[in-house]
C-alpha cells in the first residue's frame, strides 16, 4: 500500500459536472481529489481487505440473528421497545437489503481493523463505484497508468445484481434530505442502477413523503409508494412521527429495518463479545461512565453519531483530540484505538463495500486529523503488482 | 479483474429520465373486467393481489351483513335463492349464505405496463392495433393485477348469493343483478334497516364508498434537520 502523488487529469473538473458529480468540490474544499492515488498489492487487497470484509459481514448477520431474539439485546441498542417486532419481522422474513459500507484502519500489513459499520445509509458510493472507475480506465487509455492496473471495484455491477434480484415491477422510490447534493448523488446514482435493470424509479424528497388517513405512504401526487429507498438514518426515523405507520403500512423499505442494529455503534461491544479476540475486531465495550476522561489508548464513541461528530480519543502517549457535534444524548461506547495510518500530512481510512452479502470494492478517504470528517477527501486506487 | 467492465458514469442520465417522465404523455386503454369468485383462492389463482381478494372478499362480507335479505321463515328464503342455502342468523331469522364476491376492475394502464406485461408472460401475443388491444385472459390477470396493486380505488366489491331462476336452473349473482332482472324479495322482512323499500337500499348501497382524505406531510426527516449543520446537513454516512 502506497501513496503515489500523480498530475491529475487537467478536464477531470469539466468530467465531473458534465457527469453530474456536482459535489467534487465541497464548501470551496476538494472532496474529489486525484493528485495522488492510492497503490495495493492484489494480495493486500484479497486478503487484508476483501476475505475480511466477507467474514465481519458474515458475523453480523450472525449477531442480526442473535440480536433480534433477544429483548435485552435491542434495548442494549436504545432502540425504542415499539419498534422490536418490525424489527424482528423485517429480518425473520428476510427483507432483503442492498448495500452496506465498513470502515477500516489499514497500513498495508498486519489485519485491518475494524472501526465502524455504515449498514444503514452509507455515501460516498457514487464516486466508489463509478467516478473512481473511470479515473482509471481513463488514466490507462491516455497512457498516464499501465494497462495491467486494477481496481477492487465490482461494486457497480453488484449493485445491478442485487437490484435484478428483487424482481420489483413498481414504481421504486428514492428519498434523500432536501438541500443535501451528496445524498442526492447517491440516491440518483442508485435509481440510474435501477432503472439499467427495467425498474421504475422516482426521485422523492424525504420531506415530502405522505401519510394517508388509511395509513399508506403516497408521494407528492398522493401515489402509493410500493418500495421506498431512504437515505434517512431508522435512529431518527423511530423518533418521527411518521415511524409509527410503518410496520402497518405497504410500503417496502430499503435499507430494511433490521439494519437499525447495524448502523449503531453499540453493535460493535457486540461483535467484539460474540467475537471475541478476532484479528480485525478492536475491542470495545459499553461506556458506563463518559462524564470521565477517555483513557489512554481508547475511543469514545456515541451510538448515533455520523462524519466523526462527537468522537474523542486519547493516543497512547496521551494526545487528546475530539470533534464536537449534537450527539450528546444517546450512550457512548468505549473502543480500543487503532490509528489511521499517516501518508503525508495526511490520516487515511478504507471504506470497504458490501453489496447484497458481497465484498465488492473500497473507497479511500483522507482527512488531516485522526477523526475522519465530513471534510475528508475521497482519492482513487488501483492494484498493480 | 477486480473491477466492473462496464460502468455508466452519468448521472445526469437518471435526472434526463425524471424529466422525460414529465414529457408527452404516454396512451392508454381502459380496461374494465367483472370477476365472480367463490373465494380469496380463486380470486388469487386469477393473479390477482392477494391482498386485494382478502379486501374484497372483506368488503363483500361487510356489505352482506348490511344489505342480506332477512326471512322470518326458512321457506321464504329457500324460495328466493336456493334450498338448503338459508341459515338462521343470531335473531332467529333466515338468510342466504354468502356465495362468494363480484370484483369489478377499472380503471386505465399505460402502454409501457401493457409492454412490461407482455414481457412477463412467454408468447403472449398482444395485438395493439387501433385504440384498444386484445389479450390472453393470462396477459390480462397481470395487468388488472398490477393496475389494482397501484391504485386500491380501481375495484369494488359486492356480495353474490345463489339463486334458482325461473326455469329451475343455478346462478350466482348479486342482489343488484337480481333486481335488474326483477326480483323483488318480497318475501323478506326488511324490518332491521328500517327501510320500506329494500331495492332502493340496495341501490344506495352499491356505490362507492370510497372517501376522500387528507394526507399529511413532514412525518419524515425532522430529526435529522435538528442534526443539521453537522455531518453534511443529511442524515447519512
Amino acid at each position: 500500500m502506497k501513496k503515489i502523488h500523480c498530475a491529475e487529469r487537467d478536464d477531470w473538473k469539466q468530467t465531473a459536472e458534465n457527469l453530474g458529480f456536482l459535489f467534487h468540490t465541497i464548501d470551496d474544499e476538494p472532496y474529489w481529489d486525484e493528485s495522488a492515488y492510492y497503490q495495493f498489492t492484489l494480495k493486500q487487497i484479497e486478503n487484508d481487505l476483501e476475505d475480511p470484509t466477507t467474514e465481519i459481514h458474515d458475523m453480523c448477520m450472525d449477531l442480526v440473528a442473535r440480536v433480534v431474539q433477544s429483548e435485552e439485546l435491542l434495548e442494549r441498542l436504545s432502540i425504542p421497545a415499539p419498534f422490536f417486532d418490525m424489527i424482528k419481522t423485517s429480518w425473520l422474513e428476510g427483507h432483503p437489503h442492498l448495500y452496506g459500507r465498513m470502515d477500516f484502519s489499514y497500513n498495508g500489513t498486519g489485519p485491518a481493523k475494524l472501526l465502524e459499520l455504515n449498514y444503514d445509509t452509507p455515501t460516498s458510493l457514487y464516486e466508489a463505484a463509478a467516478f473512481q472507475w473511470g479515473w482509471l480506465e481513463q488514466s490507462i487509455e491516455r497512457g498516464l497508468l499501465p494497462k495491467h492496473a486494477d481496481q477492487f471495484n465490482s461494486i457497480d455491477t453488484k449493485l445491478h445484481q442485487a437490484f435484478a434480484q428483487l424482481q420489483v415491477n413498481q414504481p421504486f422510490y428514492f428519498a434523500s434530505m432536501k438541500d443535501s447534493v451528496e445524498d442526492k448523488g447517491t440516491t440518483d446514482y442508485l435509481r440510474l442502477v435501477a432503472e439499467k435493470v427495467g425498474i421504475e424509479s422516482r426521485h422523492i424528497d424525504i420531506e415530502d413523503i405522505g401519510l394517508t388517513a388509511e395509513g399508506r405512504f403516497v408521494d407528492l401526487e398522493d401515489r402509493w409508494i410500493p418500495h421506498l429507498f431512504k437515505l434517512h438514518a431508522w435512529e431518527f426515523i423511530f423518533h418521527e412521527p411518521f415511524g409509527a405507520a410503518i410496520a402497518e403500512s405497504d410500503t417496502q423499505f430499503f435499507e430494511p429495518a433490521w439494519k437499525a442494529i447495524l448502523s449503531n455503534k453499540g453493535v460493535l461491544p457486540l461483535l467484539w463479545e460474540f467475537n471475541k479476540g478476532h484479528p480485525n475486531l478492536l475491542a470495545a465495550h459499553l461506556d458506563t461512565d463518559p462524564g470521565k476522561a477517555v483513557p489512554k489508548g481508547w475511543v469514545r464513541k456515541p451510538f448515533f453519531s455520523r462524519e466523526g461528530a462527537n468522537i474523542e480519543l486519547q493516543t497512547a502517549d496521551g494526545l487528546i483530540v475530539k470533534e464536537d457535534g449534537p450527539y450528546t444524548d444517546a450512550p457512548f461506547i468505549l473502543q480500543e484505538f487503532a490509528p489511521l495510518p499517516r501518508f503525508g500530512d495526511s490520516y487515511t481510512l478504507i471504506g470497504s463495500w458490501v453489496i447484497g452479502d458481497q465484498a465488492a470494492g473500497i473507497g479511500v478517504r483522507e482527512d488531516n486529523s485522526l477523526i475522519t470528517k465530513d471534510s475528508s477527501r475521497f482519492l482513487p486506487h488501483l492494484i498493480l503488482d | 479483474m477486480k473491477r466492473s467492465k462496464y460502468v455508466q458514469l452519468s448521472l445526469a442520465a437518471s435526472v434526463a429520465m425524471a424529466i422525460s417522465g414529465c414529457g408527452p404523455t404516454e396512451k392508454t386503454y381502459d380496461l374494465q373486467k367483472k370477476y365472480n369468485f367463490q373465494s380469496v383462492q380463486q380470486c388469487a389463482d386469477e393473479k390477482l393481489p392477494v391482498d386485494v381478494c382478502s379486501d374484497a372478499y372483506m368488503t363483500a362480507m361487510a356489505e352482506h351483513r348490511r344489505i342480506a335479505p332477512v326471512y322470518a321463515s326458512q321457506a321464504d328464503c329457500d324460495a328466493d335463492f336456493v334450498a338448503g342455502w338459508c341459515q338462521l342468523d343470531s335473531n332467529g331469522q333466515f338468510i342466504p349464505k354468502l356465495g362468494g364476491f363480484e370484483l369489478t376492475a377499472e380503471g386505465q394502464v399505460t402502454q409501457s405496463q401493457v409492454d412490461a406485461a407482455q414481457a412477463q408472460v412467454p408468447g403472449s401475443q398482444a395485438s395493439s392495433g387501433g385504440s384498444g388491444f386484445s389479450t390472453s385472459s393470462l396477459l390480462t390477470g397481470l395487468l388488472i393485477g398490477n393496475m389494482l396493486s397501484s391504485n386500491r380505488n380501481s375495484y369494488r366489491s359486492e356480495p353474490v348469493y345463489r339463486y334458482r331462476d325461473d326455469r329451475g336452473d343455478y346462478g350466482s349473482s348479486t342482489l343488484n343483478q337480481r333486481v335488474s332482472n326483477g326480483a323483488t324479495f318480497g318475501r323478506s322482512n326488511q324490518a332491521r334497516y328500517g327501510s320500506s323499500n329494500y331495492t332502493n337500499t340496495l341501490r344506495s348501497s352499491s356505490q362507492s364508498s370510497s372517501v376522500a382524505s387528507a394526507t399529511s406531510r413532514g412525518g419524515f426527516g425532522s430529526k435529522a434537520s435538528a442534526r443539521s449543520g453537522w455531518g453534511g446537513g443529511g442524515s447519512s454516512s
